[in-house]
């Protein structure tokens, strides 16, 4: 990744719970050591299955959620240090779209106030030419300007997944974090949406951290794509490596899971996994995978293998690769 | 292979606010002994509507079937009486529903639960019925079936619920069930699980499986015929591989190429996903019509004065649509 970094994160953690009075405490390590970097104008893509900590990666990128131990820096900012006035006058850098545009709209809002509403915060712009701001936004998304008034329950979800990109871009932020945009949306709107999000990142360079459990969906708007289990990365790479050739062995049974919608010709061979991953509270010893893993070996129960590369740039962690 | 459920110009009517919604407009449907019929289509298209109705289910008010016939072995369910329906539901025909998490009931054992399915419908005691239970948890693939019995759904996993879902609906070796949406709430690794449980079980005892989803590949994995609905009409039928690599109804075919499929080699060059432009018309305002003609790229005069009729265009497929040939030639 030679371009300009605009997001790096460094060991991130993120541990929950702790201190209980009497009984054992319990940590919960949702995020347990991730690094990664987001070049400008691109898109880093987090896969992995519910409670991987995809999800929890994110919000602690966007200082959502209290951070345990490791660094973000954006650009010349480091995210990771910044405590209140300055945290919220940053925020107009990074902005979020979130997974349910039912839930994540105010009802009793006219979606235009809920467009203006980072503008007024964040004071962009004159107050006489923020309605105005809001129009071209509006207009941005592919939604008519005309529209401004009318309350969320007034629009479709695809409509409203407009009205929460064009909140998301009021700032102007540099970076997008984006939890799940399309997965609550009907397969045709989602196909709508994310030729705007698209659209809209080659039209002004946007940074998009894009987390999704839809590996088509991933594949089809993410450069680069980091495979999550259970709190750490267990491969990254960029788009075509990743999906040409799969390295660790989660990776490979999580893409020979999904559906493929075409003829079958019975030809294809299935990796199919046991069971459900393991509780994030008493983390196994070595590899996360293990109890699960096709391949595993004795190994693998007693040292965690380490994230490594595994050739121009393609990190994956497993004993099998090394 | 026999007809084991015929659905025959069925009709439902809703009563809203604004004005009568035909939720499900003449839809013919056959299931055969033994196969995966899977349906698929947007939301609201009826899908679910239609499981409802088999199952004698249509919340009325303000839902009501105003016309049609369902039949199944002969038997017309439309007409039967409540106390047959409820030997039918759950005896002959189950359902699994889309959320595990909130199909099953919080406060009573997973064994239970199934017991209670099994209690209803045969005449068995209450310490048999407990074995069937564990038995049809060690069915479904669940370790240690006998200690799992004893719990409580909060102490399982999603997959884990959805295999107690399972082995309920099967409990009473139903000659019919129908799946909602199994997997919507499960991740792929654990819905690959359930899929191949699924076809294992359909194998072993010969059910016939009505699978509704909206993901073209959870029917290209399980289903071997498809109808795809749109606003109430089925609007193309067909072998699922017949359907897949030759679409013939523009609606199936924006459908298929509108979701970005995983691909094995993936390239450089990634175009705009195909739209399907506009949004799925309100059901209180369909006119005459073709529903799907506001958004079609072929609309003629024709498709906006009389809905077109569902016909065979080659062996087992069947097409909803005056221009066919134009959309295949393209």
């Amino acid at each position: 990744m030679s371009e300009e970094i605009l997001l790096e994160v460094k060991d991130l953690k993120v541990h929950f719970g702790g201190k209980k009075l009497f009984k054992k405490p319990r940590i919960v390590h949702a995020v347990d050591g991730v690094s990664f970097s987001v070049p400008k104008g691109k898109t880093l893509g987090i896969v992995g299955e519910s409670g991987s900590g995809k999800t929890t990666t994110a919000l602690a990128v966007l200082r959502l959620v209290p951070i345990t131990a490791g660094t973000i820096q954006l650009d010349d900012m480091k995210i990771s240090t910044l405590e209140g006035e300055d945290l919220r006058k940053s925020r107009r850098r990074f902005q979020m779209i979130f997974q349910d545009p039912y839930s994540s709209l105010d009802p009793r809002q006219r979606v235009g106030d809920i467009v203006r509403e980072p503008l007024d915060l964040m004071e962009i712009g004159d107050e006489g030419e923020r309605d105005q701001i809001v129009r071209d936004l509006f207009a941005q998304v592919g939604l008519r300007p005309e529209l401004t008034s009318l309350f969320p329950h007034q629009f479709s979800g695809g409509q409203r997944q407009r009205v929460g990109l064009a909140r998301a871009l009021a700032t102007k932020p540099d970076l997008i974090v984006c939890d799940e945009p399309v997965s609550a949306l009907d397969v045709a709107v989602q196909a709508q949406i994310l030729n705007v999000m698209r659209k809209l990142q080659e039209d002004m360079g946007l940074t998009y951290l894009f987390i999704s459990h839809d590996l088509g969906v991933v594949q089809h708007l993410c450069d680069y794509i980091a495979v999550m289990y259970l709190g750490q990365i267990v491969e990254q790479a960029d788009r075509i490596s990743l999906f040409k050739n799969p390295q660790h062995p989660y990776t490979k049974a999580l893409l020979s899971a999904v559906p493929k919608a075409r003829a079958r010709d019975g030809s294809e061979e299935f990796i199919r996994l046991k069971g459900d991953p393991p509780s994030p509270i008493n983390l196994p010893k070595g590899c996360r995978f293990a109890g699960r893993c096709p391949v595993v070996m004795d190994k693998c129960h007693t040292v965690p293998p380490e994230l490594k590369d595994q050739g121009s740039g393609h990190m994956a962690s497993c004993h099998l690769l090394d | 292979m026999s007809g084991m459920l015929t659905i025959k110009d069925l009709v439902v009517d809703f009563k809203t606010r604004a004005g009568n919604a035909r939720v499900l407009n003449h839809v013919s449907l056959e299931l055969m002994s033994g196969e995966i019929l899977g349906i698929v289509g947007e939301s609201g298209c009826g899908k679910s509507m239609t499981a409802l109705s088999v199952m004698g289910l249509v919340p009325s008010p303000p839902g009501k079937v105003t016309g049609g016939s369902i039949s199944l072995e002969g038997e017309e369910l439309l007409t039967a009486s409540k106390s047959r329906m409820r030997e039918v539901r759950g005896g002959v025909i189950s359902m699994i529903f889309q959320e595990p998490m909130t199909s099953l009931n919080p406060v009573f054992k997973v064994g239970a639960q199934i017991a209670e399915a099994v209690l209803l419908h045969e005449d068995v005691s209450k310490a048999e019925a407990w074995d069937r239970a564990v038995e049809m948890l060690t069915k479904v693939g669940i370790p240690e079936p006998a200690l799992r019995a004893n719990a409580y759904p909060h102490e399982l996993s999603g997959g884990m619920r959805q295999r107690v879902m399972i082995a309920m609906a099967l409990s009473c070796h139903p000659r019919v069930l129908i799946a909602d949406e199994p997997t919507t709430a499960l991740d792929v690794t654990v819905q690959a699980q359930i899929f191949d449980l699924l076809k294992d079980l359909q194998k072993e005892t010969g059910t016939a499986i009505i699978m509704i989803t909206h993901d073209m590949g959870a029917i290209a994995e399980l289903a071997d015929r498809v109808a795809v609905m749109y606003a109430g009409h089925i609007i193309e039928t067909g072998r699922t591989n017949d359907i897949l690599s030759n679409p013939q109804h523009p609606y199936t075919r924006g459908l298929i190429a509108c979701v970005p499929h995983l691909e094995d080699n993936p390239s450089d060059d990634r175009p705009y996903l195909s739209e399907i432009k506009g949004v799925v018309p309100s059901l209180t305002e369909l006119g005459k019509g073709c529903a799907f003609a506001d958004r079609c790229a072929y609309k003629t005069t024709k498709c906006e004065e009389q809905q077109p009729i569902i016909e065979p265009v080659a062996d087992g497929h069947s097409v909803a649509c005056y221009n066919v040939e134009y959309v295949v030639a393209v």
